[in-house]
């Protein structure tokens, strides 16, 4: 377990260390400054939609910032000779697979709580209400939709290029979360081989947007049942598993 | 070859491929507690993939490699062990004493005595006044003054480096020099693969000659160079050049 900690624990170094994390938040806040400078921003529905613009921008730069993290661990470790050194200690390679995993998705979650931070700061100073129970879910349930997405992109990286892998990843998590929900009923009138191919994608693909919950917190809906975030955070943690295995069995015995 | 007790590394009869090709043909040698071992050969003739091999970095096609009794692919084999690479790069955004402290953590020393070794470490290598400076800009000679750090911070009894005075100034290999004959009188192992001939000859027990992948000279230097040829560098160059094969 110290291992795989003092591995995480690297990879949030690396995070806040360099520039990547500062742009993307400076940049989260001069659209958030602006967006609520906006006079029509005090209608209500401009004002939920601005929020969800607030919203969005929280996850895809959280979303981004975790890909590429979690793409360039192996790859660029592997090029810059670090990995040589660290597989040199007595370090089980599970132990490495997991240490990046475990790394990537809570650097990504401290980006992630940096940016909603913000996200709140600029709401609450519209004196919009915010349902706390419901802001508190929205942060859990992304951390789950993170969880798949680094281990999807950890998974991946023990065999694709980091260019690869990021444009990869971020296509699959784009995709899915924009048509995943109705990708089954609109290939109903596709040819057979096409239909049979978008339902297969359908089955296989982990679906982010089950964990999509923006809606409810920007129109004060009351937040989901418990037993529904019980079967998705088994959800989420079936589908990292799966992409973990994947990884730890092409990388346990790749040449260094 | 047999195993035999006192032996750290028995490598047996040991191939491995690189694009269909033998890196290591056969390759046979057992390094024995204690002693400073070389590994010479030209560039291309397989010492770093034996090196590799060891570590457990890469797999053999056939053969046997045990460290300290273990195979490479259980990695307790290299918990007493201590690796120097040929050309090390290190996060370049720790200091050095968090590198120093993450590599102890892996090794499984205790954060107490990880605290008590990094100031003693620093001074071996002579990097106490840059301890707390990120690595990313620091030069080869002291990137390599960090890999001998980082290779001793959990005090193995075995150690394995690849071409460690490559790129290091005369001082600097001096003072290299002087460390690893600390450390054989510690009574540690150290294998090492160089072509700095004379740094061999200063240091060295046994060495091992390699070509092309296969072994041509192994044993005490002394038994090796013999009794008419007191020079390794022109014993090397005649072996190599010559039809040892």
């Amino acid at each position: 377990m110290r291992q795989i900690l003092a591995i995480a624990g690297l990879l949030i170094k690396e995070i806040f260390r360099k520039k990547d994390f500062y742009v993307a938040l400076i940049l989260c806040a001069v659209i958030l400054f602006y967006a609520s400078q906006l006079q029509f921003y005090n209608v209500e529905n401009i004002t939920r939609y601005l929020m969800e613009i607030g919203l969005s921008l929280c996850f895809i730069f959280s979303a981004v910032l975790t890909v590429s993290l979690a793409a360039r661990q192996v790859p660029s470790e592997v090029q810059n000779r670090t990995l040589h050194v660290l597989m040199a200690k007595p370090l089980p390679r599970l132990n490495l697979v997991l240490g990046k995993f475990v790394g990537s998705l809570f650097a990504g979650t401290l980006c992630f709580l940096v940016f909603y931070a913000v996200f709140l700061f600029f709401a609450f100073s519209k004196a919009h209400a915010i349902s706390w129970p419901m802001a508190g879910q929205t942060v859990y349930l992304f951390f789950l939709n993170l969880m798949i997405l680094t281990a999807m992109t950890s998974g991946f990286s023990y065999t694709l290029t980091v260019s690869a892998n990021v444009t990869m990843s971020l296509i699959i998590y784009i995709l899915i979360n924009a048509y995943g929900a109705t990708l089954k009923e609109s290939s109903a009138g596709f040819f057979w081989f096409n239909r049979w191919l978008a339902e297969g994608f359908y089955y296989l693909m982990p679906h982010f947007e089950f964990f999509d919950v923006r809606q409810r917190f920007i129109h004060d809906w009351p937040p989901v049942s418990n037993k529904l975030v019980g079967f998705l955070t088994l959800y989420a943690v079936f589908y990292s598993a799966f992409f973990l295995m994947i990884g730890w069995l092409k990388f346990r015995k790749k040449p260094l | 070859m047999a195993p035999s007790h006192s032996s750290v590394i028995e490598i047996n009869n040991l191939t491995v491929d690189y694009a269909h090709k033998h890196a290591l043909d056969g390759l046979s040698l057992s390094v024995t507690r204690g002693e400073i071992f070389g590994f010479l050969g030209p560039n291309g003739a397989g010492k770093s993939t034996a090196i590799k091999t060891i570590l457990g970095l890469i797999f053999p096609v056939s053969g046997s490699v045990t460290l300290h009794g273990l195979s490479p692919d259980n990695p307790e084999s290299r918990r007493t062990v201590g690796f120097l690479p040929e050309e090390a790069n290190y996060y370049r955004f720790l200091t050095v004493v968090e590198i120093l402290t993450f590599y102890g953590t892996i090794c499984g020393v205790a954060k107490d005595a990880v605290k008590r070794r990094i100031p003693r470490l620093l001074e071996l290598v002579g990097l106490s006044e840059v301890k707390n400076k990120q690595v990313g800009t620091f030069s080869k000679g002291m990137t390599q003054k960090i890999s001998l750090a980082q290779a001793l911070i959990h005090e193995p009894e075995t150690l394995i480096l690849d071409e460690p005075t490559s790129g290091l100034d005369p001082l600097s290999r001096m003072e290299l020099r002087h460390i690893l004959k600390g450390l054989k009188n510690e009574g540690k192992t150290i294998f090492f693969s160089s072509h700095e001939l004379s740094e061999v000859e200063l240091l060295c027990d046994s060495i091992a000659i390699l070509k092309s992948g296969r072994l041509i000279k192994s044993g005490p230097i002394q038994e090796v160079l013999g009794s008419g040829e007191r020079n390794l560098e022109r014993f090397f160059v005649q072996t190599i050049k010559g039809d040892g094969l």
